[in-house]
């Protein structure tokens, strides 16, 4: 059924984790035409190539689960949907998948980040019961906050560790405070997973 | 330069997108295959860079030799040039990130005067000398062009040879010439240079004894060999349909000064604007079919998905087939939701149906060029336009809705009077009064008429090449004069131009190599990014001629005589200099030149060739 809904998981890596989430956006408009997917536009007085992103990347953070959901308006199968896409996006952006969305990008609750730094750094700073950083507000302007409840869990790996943080639209934590608890700012940062709740609050697998 | 130096080094920059390279359309190759390395250099922002179709027609052109790898260099801005020389980093590539000294050739567009400073800055930050004669062989050949090469002589001294006139044919030639050389073991930077020298459009200024007279002016350029031509004639391609075109771009990730694709529909001018540098640079006048633009288009649409597309050109509206491009165009862009956007029309073509096509003046603003506020002012610098023409004009704008009309205008023109400036003032409340006469007129607010006024530049290869510009003085004295006059017009609103930075530009244009040394004194004094405002300091300006001993005056101010020989002589732009004389004769009797389709003035520029052209002769 036309116009048909498409979610798409990609990866961005290298250069891409300079570029900010706005001019990924714009560049995702540009790719849709080189890519010839018709997207459906909204409608309205100005319509535009409607694109609806998962969850905002933070400068400095490598990526391998973004999401985008659009609607397109032609019969394609989602293969070449995802070949056509990987043609006409810059190498250091890659579709993984694309398939039909079941629930909405709105359900994403947590991320799970990949901190590469040494093995044995202290990561005792975080088992306070109180870690206030100093944290940028939506409306503008910064507000000592407690990002204790933000931290969902963290555990050593091959190579350093990592961090599952609140990504709900409402209480959104970024890396780079954890990162500055830890003295770690110049770390290389991979976001690898997104969650949604289970019944009790914990988190699944976001698809 | 790996992830993790590049890591530290963007962190703490504004906007890191403008360093990274990695664009979509990009072009990498592999190194084993590549026997000239070329660094492309625009010196200044990267933003401005990458909306330069030079630059674009450029490295296309470049990289459709296996064996030549031409890559993208910016200015990096303030804070990136901090994190560069606190890291050691040197300014490199977008696309390998090497650093530029380890290339064959750094090659830098002059766009304006104002940059000259950042070339200088960014040849520091790659870590070579700025000197030509202080480069050994084991440091790239530094080569110019672009529209400030026409008189490169205020930086000759820092370059190894430039490129005069248009680059696409010329530039794969240079490097040619180099890969065979160094293919056959002969090349050193000396002889290459001199087998450059008998190739045409290559003007290498090391090869000239410059003489001067006691007054400071030139007596003599002189070539120091035999076989070094006296004079360096301008390149141009002859057929613009089979001119090398782009049929990707380089996408930038952040947002540009001209984010879209930009499709030159032909090179030249026919009018003769008699202060416009670019119109007489340029000619003969050489058109593209409607076909070959059309298609064009629609591969750049395809490749890019760009949502906009500027036809571009000195005056788009003298296209002679504007028509059948734009019905042709309008086809299917419309369908395609692409845009199309005309940036330069002339006030005597401005026509209902035409803004009916084209979106960014359905929807934006209007801006027209009368240059000069009276008739006598307009027909001494050969504009060719009437009053009746913009009352037309803004008549028509009206009709459809519009009520804000921009006005464009220079002070300081040769011969301009108070009278010409009072003629600025009328002119724009003629026609916000014309806005009132209209009886399907926009309501609510009145019309809103901004005039804004630039400075006249003396431009070397114009009929005003010998004017002296204004003095800083008389130009405050116009512009508050012509305050005095709209002041408290809530219809008018009125800018100007920063009459100091039009008096460094002027120095430049006019400039002889004795400027080379006012130009390292400025960079010692660590002046860059001139065109920006938060960055131009006249007094650093003046300080740097005071300790390099140069008068700006005699550059700016003075009056150049007509049978004095002048710095860029050595440059045949295929325009001849009786011509301008002719001109500069009857501009001073307020006489107009027809355009070329109207009737030939017998420049000299048809000598050159060129298709799709309309001089007469071509043949000969």
């Amino acid at each position: 059924m036309l116009p048909m809904p498409v979610r798409i998981k990609f990866t961005q890596k290298g250069i891409m984790q300079f570029i900010s989430h706005l001019d990924v956006d714009r560049t995702m408009k540009t790719v849709m035409v080189r890519a010839k997917i018709p997207v459906h536009y909204t409608e309205g007085f100005n319509p535009h190539p409607k694109l609806v992103f998962g969850l905002p990347l933070s400068i400095g953070v490598e990526s391998e689960c973004e999401y985008m959901d659009f609607k397109v308006d032609a019969e394609m199968t989602y293969e070449e949907i995802t070949d056509k896409l990987n043609a006409a996006l810059p190498d250091q952006m890659r579709v993984v998948e694309a398939y039909e969305p079941k629930l909405s990008l709105s359900y994403i609750a947590f991320t799970e980040y990949k901190v590469f730094c040494a093995e044995d750094t202290d990561l005792s700073p975080l088992e306070k019961e109180e870690i206030i950083v100093s944290k940028r507000q939506k409306k503008g302007g910064y507000k000592d906050t407690d990002i204790k409840p933000m931290i969902h869990s963290y555990s050593r790996c091959e190579g350093g560790f990592t961090l599952v943080l609140s990504a709900s639209p409402d209480a959104y934590l970024r890396p780079e405070y954890v990162l500055g608890v830890l003295g770690l700012d110049d770390c290389e940062v991979t976001r690898t997973r997104v969650f949604r709740k289970n019944r009790i609050g914990e988190p699944i697998d976001f698809r | 330069m790996n992830d993790s130096e590049m890591r530290k080094l963007l962190k703490n920059v504004l906007k890191p997108g403008r360093y990274t390279g990695g664009e979509y359309g990009q072009i990498i190759k592999d190194k084993k295959d590549i026997k000239a390395r070329v660094a492309f250099c625009f010196p200044d922002t990267y933003e401005i860079g990458m909306s330069n179709l030079g630059v674009r027609l450029l490295y296309g052109s470049l990289n459709k030799a296996d064996d030549v790898w031409c890559e993208r260099v910016y200015a990096p801005w303030d804070d990136m040039e901090e994190g560069m020389r606190r890291l050691g980093v040197k300014l490199y590539a977008h696309e390998s990130h090497d650093p530029i000294d380890e290339f064959d050739f750094v090659a830098f567009t002059l766009q304006y005067e104002l940059c000259y400073t950042n070339v200088l800055n960014m040849l520091e930050l790659g870590g070579i000398p700025l000197l030509a004669k202080d480069r050994d062989d084991s440091f790239p050949v530094i080569v110019g062009g672009g529209p400030c090469a026409y008189n490169a002589e205020p930086v000759a001294d820092f370059f190894d040879v430039f490129s005069i006139g248009e680059g696409e044919e010329a530039l794969p030639e240079m490097v040619r010439l180099y890969i065979n050389m160094k293919d056959s073991g002969s090349y050193t930077k000396a002889a290459f240079l001199r087998e450059l020298a008998k190739i045409p459009g290559f003007y290498v200024p090391s090869l000239y004894d410059v003489e001067y007279n006691e007054d400071g002016t030139v007596k003599e350029y002189r070539p120091k060999y035999d076989d070094v031509p006296k004079k360096i004639v301008k390149r141009i391609i002859k057929d613009m349909d089979k001119s090398y075109f782009p049929d990707k771009l380089v996408m930038p990730y952040i947002e540009t000064v001209h984010d879209r694709v930009v499709l030159e529909v032909y090179r030249g001018c026919i009018r003769g604007c008699r202060f416009c540098q670019a119109g007489m640079i340029f000619r003969p006048v050489r058109e593209k079919s409607p076909d070959v633009l059309n298609c064009q288009a629609r591969t750049l649409y395809e490749n890019t998905g760009y949502d906009e597309i500027t036809l571009s050109s000195l005056s788009i509206s003298d296209y002679s087939q504007l028509d059948k491009l734009t019905d042709d165009l309008l086809e299917w862009t419309d369908g395609a939701k692409v845009n199309l956007s005309l940036p330069s029309l002339r006030i005597d073509s401005f026509t209902k149906e035409l803004m009916d096509k084209v979106t960014t003046v359905r929807t934006g603003g209007i801006t027209f060029a009368p240059e000069a506020g009276t008739q006598r002012l307009r027909d001494t610098i050969n504009k060719n336009v009437c009053e009746e023409d913009l009352m037309r004009a803004c008549r028509t704008a009206f009709e459809a809705g519009k009520r804000s009309v921009k006005l464009y205008f220079m002070d300081g023109l040769p011969t301009e009077t108070l009278e010409d400036i009072d003629g600025i003032a009328d002119l724009a409340k003629k026609v916000a009064g014309e806005f009132f006469k209209v009886p399907d007129r926009a309501r609510g607010k009145g019309p809103q008429v901004t005039i804004s006024v630039s400075c006249f530049i003396p431009k070397p290869f114009t009929p005003f090449q010998w004017e002296a510009q204004d003095d800083l003085d008389t130009i405050t004295e116009k512009q508050d004069h012509l305050m005095g006059l709209v002041r408290g017009d809530r219809h008018i609103s009125y800018n100007w131009h920063d009459a100091k930075t039009s008096r460094i530009e002027a120095v430049f244009a006019r400039g002889n190599r004795r400027l080379s040394a006012a130009l390292l004194e400025a960079h010692k004094m660590g002046m860059k990014f001139d065109s920006w405002d938060e960055h131009f300091s006249y007094d650093n300006w003046m300080e740097a001629f005071e300790k390099a001993g140069i008068d700006p005056a005699f550059y700016a101010n003075r009056r150049y005589g007509e049978d004095e020989v002048l710095p860029w002589d050595i440059i045949d732009i295929g325009v001849t200099k009786a011509f301008f004389l002719r001109e500069k004769k009857k501009a001073y009797e307020a006489a107009t030149t027809p355009s070329c389709r109207e009737q030939c003035s017998g420049c000299g520029a048809n000598r050159l060739g060129g298709e799709r052209s309309c001089c007469p002769c071509l043949s000969e």
